[in-house]
């Protein structure tokens, strides 16, 4: 087990914390009292190896996965994009996963198998990505012809209309529906993780996907569609907190616990990131692969699977904070569930700051309703155009004219979803899909109508105001801004690192 | 209050040998009188014929009026009287075309090419001429030598009887300079200056001098060295425009040259410079030719705007002392090397305006030129110590800019010529050092920040020296007008006449004049222009808000073309040569193909600098070798996102607002073919390299035809604009690097994108946008696709 994590409350003896702001890494001293979230203390161990097997032979309920085999059917595996694992892993669980499941058709006689990654809306994967994610061998016996591939929500030939919802048809990946058993494989390190959702947002046509988990979306109709059309067994690996070792083990170590040799490499990095060019921090963390404990593999059907894995995750990630801050402080690291390239547009960071980091505590508020929240990023315009191309445009065309969600999904959605452009570069170049940016800005409306102020530190300043946030210079700076609401006391939480933790509020 | 220079002679202020005065009103001296006049749409000219049609109801008006262009010289009149002033007169006649029917008389004709003049001419007042004091020397002779010769010749003809005699006496009133004294020093009397030199001869001189600067300009010698110094800014953007350039630098060269004659020549003989020698040898034709008539010279100082008619303040464009007071304002002349106690001889134009009305009206005797100055200097002087303070008390009380916009005042100190002289030399030294040193500095917003300073402060270098060596006389003059003989003609003016027509030089007071009228007139149009080209804003000229084009409107007939390289993407062909080749060769043969070319890195350098197609050969014959269909599959999967990462979003929403629009985007490049295959999408054409190949598909290193560069491009975009039949003057363009200048040139609005220096220059000379659009490139130059 790892050592659990915790909220410390600041007294005079806590040493500055660490605050990630993208590739940027400084430390901050937090007012006395406030509490600073701590995720349990990673630490490699398990064997997914032996846990999937484990889980493919002794499922949660029902028959096995072999004995659902039968020679000559079609045999559909969907798992998981990059976006589920941040920064990614040494040794992608997925892999173990697959090559498992692979064999096991294999033996029963199964040829006719095809891998589908579930991006969704989000870039298609590249050969790269498959062999990072599925390992040499798998990418490499697949890739020559095409039964190795990435969902394509803007390809008519690949979807297949299974249904209708509010005069939208209901359309999904036609390999998926026609196969004769679908397994799903999850990677588990958070709420959202497993499940119908994942499933569905991740292969249904870009109208679908819109229809269910847009503006005003409801996501029921679609699921339950598609739960009647597709014979699916899921198979999830749940992990721990990632843990940095080497130069940068400091990313994730308490600072208390800091040697030497962490000590002089943060300042190392400050220094370097200072005069290096911002490739430089990229370079440095993104492109680390880090390693995960795993935790547990849980194969059944999806919901039995979704409730046992997320189970499993609370136990490991739940922290209990005392009470409901007035600030919500969070940093936000270069490489996330938005950006996982570790080029992600402003609209990706505020998107972890107000969804994620603000969901962290699920359906109860860690944040008090007009309180305030804290987060450090540049919100620059340093990032990739491809990736981000249509979150480019819609801060520079869309914002500008107006930040109302409705607004914006009737007069400016339709007409990023219908341009040649994007979809030549979602489906050919491994863009994002252009309702991305715009899902991105619908999840963060809730946290924007509860809270009073959203200020980002160091952000650039014209980013900020179009996007309705507040930018301050420093750490102290936002802190006076957001005492004007809140007083000069307000109690605050600090997350330290919002991957690998949940929290609760008591 | 400065003494008066005149009062030093302790004599009484009148000439014991009086001037022909006047024995009544002028409207009655005048009445029924044919005055015709040369130069009314000139400043004074303009006052004169407002004067005699407002003032004097009764005298008959010629005008001899130059056509322009396809404007006929009636047209030019009636616009003419169109303006403000004769708003009074326009209304009694009942319209502009009215006016001009009824009162003037208009006579289309050139100097010296004048007309046959009407034979009931009574004064022939002729006020046109240079303004400017460097004319080219034969430009001066021919307006103030050749010109006023023909003119009296003509107005002799027009009074010369069947039997050669003259039938009538007309007067003919010639306006001069007061400065056709030269060189002089002290006193200068109201009288033909003494001097013997051979107009004819000047005049032949500097016809024939035209001619042969003209040839030497046409020499070899002078055409090499005039085409290597515009090689030297355009040679990267082809033949044409180093051609275009180099003719525009021989032309120059003789306008320098004339220049410089002219001035030399003047300097030789005792003269400043040559339009007071062009003008002093007309003083002395006015007196040879018009030896049997009646003939009065007026010479005027420094005219400036006018103390009370048509209204205090009346100026028409910049006169000699009016910049300088502006570049005060401005805070850009920290010292002036004038003699403090030297004088400015100013004097109200409408002053000088009824001195030679006054003038016309006289009776002089035949063959007896009389001269009258129209000066201040004698009885009224402001020296230039005076006018500092004036100037400086107006703009300490009426500032130029308020804010960011102020300036220092600065307090003169006049140490001489000398010092001025020094700091000026000392700065220009500066100045051309950090200008050779710009040259090799990477371009980058901050490298165009500093060029475009660096340029500010040249014009600032080139002002200063324009106007010290134009003016460096004149700021040292030692010479006082005499105006005894003026003086009397006004005091010979009938007492009703005194209010309207005085023009006594020592009855205004130069503080009100300078602080009240003068400079409030010339610095207020200034402002108001000033503060509506800020209102205007940056982004003024060439960048256009574009307007999607609404669904079933036909696509207007307009093309928009980009460049690539830095423009769209941050690449370089170098760059993706690297991306493109290395990945296919084993490691050594990578460093092989690395230190090769970084050893060739100085000559492809020297090869940009000289000629962008040869520079684009050389690294293209690097493919030879290459796989062509291998390598169209390798850039579309691999290079591909790495190319596309480097967009710059702000081009791309540009392409796109211009698609939207309905325009035909056009990508021209010099890039290979298949480096722009990721950017298809976005354009309607792409003209891009070709890489020739043999029959096996293999690159040979040469391209098919020659690499879309320079002024190819432009003829591109003409014959396609030709053949589609668009509008290239509705047409876009956007292009980064001084090479693209040709491309720009060729359509109506052209935008400089993250622009080199030479680009930069030559937009803002163009009045072009310039925009900095973001470029970044995610992952680390170094990093090759894979």
């Amino acid at each position: 087990m790892s050592r659990p994590g915790f909220a410390l409350e600041v007294d005079e003896r806590t040493p500055p914390t660490l605050v990630r702001s993208a590739s940027d890494v400084r430390l901050e001293r937090f007012s006395l009292g406030a509490q600073i979230v701590y995720p349990p203390d990673g630490q490699a161990w398990g064997d997914a190896v032996a846990a999937t097997a484990e889980a493919l032979r002794a499922p949660i309920e029902g028959m096995t996965f072999a004995a659902r085999l039968r020679a000559g059917m079609r045999l559909t595996i969907t798992f998981a994009d990059i976006s589920v694992l941040t920064p990614p892993a040494a040794d992608d669980p997925r892999r173990a996963v697959v090559e498992q499941l692979l064999t096991t058709a294999a033996e029963a006689g199964v040829d006719d198998v095809v891998l589908i990654a579930a991006t969704g809306l989000r870039r298609r994967l590249g050969p790269e990505d498959m062999r990072r994610l599925l390992g040499e061998r798998v990418s490499r016996s697949f890739a020559s012809d095409p039964r190795l591939i990435s969902h394509d929500a803007s390809d008519d030939s690949a979807l297949l209309t299974i249904g209708e919802s509010e005069s939208v048809q209901i359309r999904f990946n036609r390999r998926v529906v026609e196969s004769d058993l679908v397994v799903h494989v999850s990677v588990v390190t958070g709420r959202e993780h497993a499940g119908w959702d994942e499933f569905t947002s991740g292969l249904a046509s870009g109208e679908t996907i819109d229809l269910a988990y847009g503006w005003n979306g409801d996501a029921a109709p679609v699921r339950q569609v598609v739960a009647d059309r597709v014979n699916l067994v899921s198979v999830a690996v749940v992990l721990g907190q990632p843990s940095y070792s080497g130069p940068v083990r400091f990313l994730s170590a308490r600072e208390w616990e800091w040697s030497i040799k962490d000590q002089a490499a943060y300042l190392a990095s400050r220094r370097a990131l200072a005069t290096a060019p911002v490739q430089a921090g990229r370079y440095l963390y993104a492109d680390r692969p880090v390693a995960y404990p795993v935790l547990g593999v849980f194969a059944g059907t999806m919901d039995d699977v979704r409730e046992r894995a997320q189970e499993r995750l609370a136990a490991e990630q739940l922290v209990t904070v005392k009470g409901t801050a007035d600030v919500l402080v969070t940093g936000v690291p270069p490489v996330h569930a938005a950006a996982p390239d570790g080029d992600g547009s402003p609209l990706g960071a505020a998107w972890w700051v107000l969804h994620h980091a603000y969901g962290l505590a699920g359906e109860t508020p860690i944040v008090r309703e007009g309180g305030a929240v804290i987060a450090f990023h540049p919100l620059g315009d340093r990032f990739s155009t491809r990736h981000h191309g249509a979150a480019a445009d819609m801060i520079a065309e869309v914002l500008p004219e107006t930040s109302d969600p409705a607004e914006i999904a009737s007069r400016f959605l339709p007409r990023f979803a219908a341009d040649p452009w994007y979809t030549d570069l979602y489906r050919q170049r491994g863009a994002y899909h252009p309702l991305h940016a715009f899902h991105q800005w619908f999840d963060l409306q809730p946290a924007l109508a509860a809270l009073g102020d959203v200020i980002f530190v160091g952000a650039d300043r014209r980013t900020a105001e179009v996007m309705g946030f507040r930018a301050a210079t420093t750490y102290a700076d936002a802190l006076e801004i957001a005492s004007t609401r809140l007083g000069r006391r307000p109690a605050m939480t600090y997350v330290r690192d919002a991957v690998g933790v949940q929290v609760a509020v008591s | 209050m400065t003494a008066a220079p005149a009062a030093a002679f302790q004599s009484e202020h009148v000439q014991t040998d009086p001037p022909p005065l006047l024995d009544g009103k002028l409207a009655d001296l005048l009445r029924g009188k044919k005055i015709v006049m040369t130069g009314v749409t000139g400043f004074i000219g303009e006052q004169i014929l407002w004067k005699t049609l407002t003032e004097l109801p009764d005298t008959r008006v010629g005008v001899l009026v130059r056509r322009k262009g396809s404007t006929s010289a009636r047209d030019r009149v009636v616009s003419l009287v169109r303006k403000k002033i004769f708003a009074a007169v326009r209304e009694a006649a009942g319209g502009a075309e009215q006016l001009v029917d009824t009162r003037i008389e208009v006579i289309e004709g050139d100097l010296p090419n004048v007309p046959v003049l009407p034979r009931d001419i009574d004064v022939l007042l002729h006020c046109a001429g240079d303004v400017s004091f460097d004319p080219p020397i034969d430009q001066a002779f021919l307006t103030n030598v050749v010109g006023t010769k023909a003119l009296l010749t003509r107005l002799l003809e027009s009074v010369t009887g069947l039997d050669g005699s003259l039938e009538r006496i007309p007067h003919y009133v010639h306006v001069s300079t007061a400065y056709t004294a030269g060189r002089r020093r002290g006193a200068i009397p109201e009288a033909a200056h003494s001097h013997d030199v051979d107009y004819e001869a000047e005049m032949r001189a500097a016809l024939a001098m035209k001619d042969l600067i003209e040839a030497q300009s046409r020499t070899a010698s002078q055409l090499t060295k005039l085409r290597r110094q515009a090689e030297r800014r355009h040679r990267q953007a082809g033949f044409l425009t180093t051609a275009e350039d180099t003719e525009a630098r021989r032309k120059e060269w003789v306008a320098n040259q004339l220049v410089a004659a002219g001035t030399e020549r003047a300097r030789s003989l005792g003269w400043t410079d040559v339009y007071t020698f062009a003008k002093a040898m007309g003083e002395r034709v006015v007196a040879d030719v018009g030896k049997d008539i009646k003939v009065s010279v007026v010479r005027p100082a420094i005219v400036e705007s006018s103390l009370v008619h048509p209204y205090p303040g009346w100026i028409e464009g910049f006169k000699m002392a009016d910049p300088i007071i502006l570049a005060y304002g401005r805070g850009s002349l920290p010292e002036f090397p004038a003699s403090p106690d030297a004088v400015i001889d100013i004097i109200p134009c409408d002053f000088v305006v009824n001195a030679i009305l006054a003038v016309c009206a006289t009776e002089p005797e035949v063959g007896v030129p009389e001269y009258y100055h129209s000066a201040s200097g004698a009885r009224n002087p402001l020296t230039f110590r005076g006018i500092f303070e004036h100037v400086h008390r107006y703009f300490s009380e009426h500032p130029y800019g308020t804010g960011q916009q102020s300036a220092k005042l600065a307090i003169w100190e006049f140490p001489g010529a000398a010092p001025v002289q020094r700091l000026l030399q000392a700065t220009e030294l500066l100045h051309s050092a950090a200008e050779r040193a710009l040259t090799f500095i990477p371009r980058s917003p901050t490298t165009r920040g500093l060029a475009a300073s660096l340029d500010r402060g040249g014009s600032q270098l080139t002002f200063l020296r324009k106007y010290l060596s134009l003016y460096s006389e004149y700021l040292q003059s030692e010479l006082h007008f005499v105006d005894d003989r003026a003086l009397a003609l006004h005091r010979s003016l009938h007492p009703d006449d005194v209010e309207t027509w005085g023009f006594d030089s020592a009855a205004f007071d130069w503080d009100e004049y300078m602080v009240g009228i003068h400079i409030p007139s010339i610095t207020d149009p200034v402002r108001r222009l000033e503060a509506a080209r800020r209102r205007r804003g940056e982004r003024s000229s060439t960048y256009r808000e574009l307007k999607p084009l609404p669904d079933g409107d036909e696509r207007p007939k307009v093309l928009v073309a980009f460049d690539l390289d830095g423009t769209i993407l941050s690449t370089n062909v170098l760059e993706t040569y690297l991306w493109a080749r290395l990945p296919e060769l084993p490691v050594s043969g990578r460093l092989r193909e690395m230190a090769g070319v970084v050893s060739a890195l100085p000559r492809y350098i020297g090869a940009e600098r000289r000629d962008r197609g040869t520079f684009l050969r050389s690294v293209y014959r690097r493919y030879k070798g290459a796989d062509l269909a291998a390598l169209e599959a390798f850039v579309e999967e691999t290079m591909a996102p790495h190319m596309l990462d480097r967009m710059s979003s702000d081009a791309i929403r540009r392409v796109r607002q211009h698609r939207a629009a309905g325009h035909t985007t056009i990508l021209i490049t010099g890039v290979i073919r298949p480096l722009t295959r990721p950017l298809d999408p976005l354009f309607d054409v792409v003209v891009a390299a070709e890489l020739a190949t043999d029959a096996t598909g293999t690159c040979t290193g040469f391209l098919t035809g020659p690499p879309m560069v320079g002024e190819s491009r432009s003829a591109w975009l003409r014959h396609y604009a030709q053949l589609h039949g668009i509008d290239l003057a509705q047409s876009f363009a956007y292009a980064d690097s001084h090479v693209d200048l040709p491309m720009l040139r060729t359509v109506g609005y052209p935008v400089a994108v993250n622009p080199d220096i030479g680009l930069q220059r030559a937009a803002r000379q163009a009045g072009w946008s310039t925009v900095e659009w973001n470029v970044y490139s995610p992952a680390p130059r170094w990093i090759l696709p894979s």
